[in-house]
């Protein structure tokens, strides 16, 4: 269990690092844009949330994608689903 | 296109869209003209049926810049929107632009080659032209053009077909036998405006729809499940995905399929959608919820519908009309109902019988509508635009998002693309759509769930940030908080930070 909470939230650490990236330079390049200053910061606000977000329900996440992929895969071997997107 | 000389504004419509329009221009300095075919402003709103009303809490449906009076009840009445419309025509001094009862008939090209629009309009039983830098269609996507289908035998059948417009009382459905054709907000609707007064109630729907209950689980307003932006990432991708979306719906695929059907196990059990109905079946929907929200019957159907389908004091059945009978319907199942009273709740079509068949033609005659840039204009159809076309879940803030965008871009703010580019992302909006989206002859209109990255879009284009929530827990709230029109309050007055110079030609 302890192996699977340290798997699941250096999963999510690397997602919230990838994730808090992107909402920073989202941010920064909004404030270009616009011509104002301040956008490096809120970005970077966003940014430390996002991975902290994300590290913080990483296991829980790790472990419904699991539960989900099982699903996911029941679902489409049994005959007679509904019709697919 | 370059709209920045732009002086006089014709707007076709004075419904929420074209009210917002109005309002936005006149900020900007902008003359206008509002023609209304209608005796009355309101557009959909000044002419409802009976009982009919906002199907979503009032604090979504209501303009950003101007809140509903205080004690308006949840879900306003029709009624009490009209009269909300008339009041903002007046807050906002509005009324002095508008021509009601006066029908544009035809648009045309200015004869003298300069961009614009020639009007042709029908107005106290004459007909006249007058000219405009710009139009602007706000007739909306439904109009009064009842959509009414061809049933075979309806010559022989003695009782009475109405179409739901034409239901503007439930006592002109009393102690009848009546059948509801159709499974939308107005069809259900008038089933239980039926099932009040009728002596027999049936329903007749050719496939059922996953329904949004008003609170799910009894609990949670809906808009907490559906607008926020961690639902937004969960819905099929929009037609320019984000990272993280793509992400979400590449290697996290799993997660998306449990939620989704997460959401259909407590909406089955919620709305009791396992009801037996006629013939032994069912009320489960054939689409999974998450690509059935973006067909043409999304709706949140009032409360006591399956309570009272489950009573069977209304009878639905899941089938298709194959024809009428002198005395009732006869339905492709094989049953054979009784009835001397059939309600057509079979929506609306659009109207624009206006425009020329060239316009037409560079529009697209396509069966499931024409694609617009941003949805509001064709590159090849300069300085006309449409706004309030666009069918999303709150509609009211996407008009007035699209009317600060047009005034942005009126006052030099931002520039559009050159053609090319415009007309990609038209076919780059035709492939998306058409390659998930349930069919319906407003397709190229539609958006519904996706009008949170459709918003965020149209503020990027003139400099503004899309995300919206404030406060040390903002970005929190950006995940979890769902958005609503108070969130676009500032821009849609016009008055955020960091809003740009106007670079208007004078």
């Amino acid at each position: 269990m302890d192996h699977f909470l340290w798997l699941g939230s250096a999963f999510g650490a690397i997602l919230g690092m990838l994730h808090g990236i992107y909402l920073y330079r989202q941010q920064a390049a909004c404030a270009l844009a616009s011509g104002t200053t301040g956008g490096r910061a809120i970005g970077l606000y966003y940014g430390l949330w996002a991975f902290a977000l994300w590290t913080l329900f990483g296991a829980w996440v790790l472990a419904l994608w699991v539960l989900g992929s099982i699903a996911y895969l029941v679902a489409r071997l049994v005959p007679g689903r509904r019709t697919p997107r | 296109m370059d709209l920045r000389s732009v002086q006089h504004v014709g707007i076709i419509g004075a419904g929420v869209a074209g009210l917002a329009t109005a309002k936005t221009l006149q900020a900007e300095g902008l003359d206008y003209t509002i023609f209304e075919r209608a005796e009355r402003l309101g557009g959909v709103w000044a002419d409802g049926y009976s009982n009919f009303g906002v199907q979503v809490q009032k604090e979504l449906y209501q303009f950003p810049d101007w809140p509903l009076p205080e004690g308006t009840p949840n879900f306003t009445p029709g009624p009490i929107f009209q009269k909300y419309l008339e009041d903002y025509a007046d807050q906002f001094q509005i009324r002095s632009h508008l021509r009601l009862g006066a029908q544009v008939m035809a648009l045309a090209p200015r004869s003298d080659g300069t961009a614009g629009w020639t009007v042709s309009i029908e107005e106290g039983g004459r007909l006249h032209q007058e000219d405009f830098d710009l139009v602007v269609i706000a007739t909306g996507l439904y109009s009064n053009v009842a959509n009414l289908p061809d049933i075979p035998g309806q010559e022989e059948f003695e009782g009475e077909v109405l179409h739901i417009s034409q239901v503007k009382t439930r006592a002109l459905l009393e102690r009848k036998r009546v059948a509801v054709l159709g499974y939308g907000k107005s069809a259900t609707d008038a089933a239980l405006e039926a099932a009040a007064v009728a002596n027999d109630v049936h329903i007749v729907l050719r496939e059922p729809h996953w329904p949004v209950p008003r609170n799910l689980a009894g609990i949670l307003p809906f808009k907490w499940g559906m607008l926020s932006r961690f639902t937004g990432a969960l819905i099929p991708p929009y037609v320019r995905p984000t990272p993280v979306v793509r992400w979400v719906h590449g290697l996290g695929k799993p997660l998306v399929w449990t939620f989704w059907r997460l959401v259909e196990c407590l909406l089955f059990i919620q709305c009791g959608l396992g009801t037996r109905i006629a013939n032994g079946k069912n009320l489960v929907p054939p689409k999974p919820v998450d690509v059935d929200c973006f067909g043409e019957a999304t709706m949140l159907p009032r409360p006591e519908l399956y309570r009272l389908i489950r009573q069977g004091r209304v009878t639905a059945h899941r089938t298709e009309i194959a024809a009428f009978t002198r005395d009732g319907i006869a339905l492709r199942d094989g049953d054979t109902l009784r009835v001397n009273c059939v309600v057509l709740g079979t929506g609306w079509n659009s109207d624009y019988s206006f425009l020329s068949n060239e316009v037409r033609e560079t529009l697209g005659t396509d069966e499931d509508g024409f694609y617009l840039y941003r949805h509001m204009l064709h590159p090849d159809l300069p300085n006309l635009v449409f706004i309030g076309r666009t069918s999303t879940v709150l509609s009211i803030l996407t008009y007035c998002l699209q009317a600060r965008w047009l005034a942005e871009l009126i006052a030099g703010r931002f520039g559009l693309p050159g053609r090319e580019a415009m007309l990609a992302e038209i076919t780059q909006l035709k492939v998306w759509k058409r390659g998930w989206m349930p069919f319906s002859a407003a397709r190229g209109a539609r958006l519904q769930l996706h009008m949170l990255y459709y918003h965020d879009e149209l503020l990027r284009d003139f400099g503004a940030n899309p995300l919206r929530k404030r406060g040390i827990f903002a970005p929190l709230k950006e995940l979890f908080v769902p958005y609503q029109p108070s969130d676009y309050r500032a821009i849609v007055a016009g008055d955020w930070e960091d809003r740009r110079a106007s670079r208007r030609r004078d």
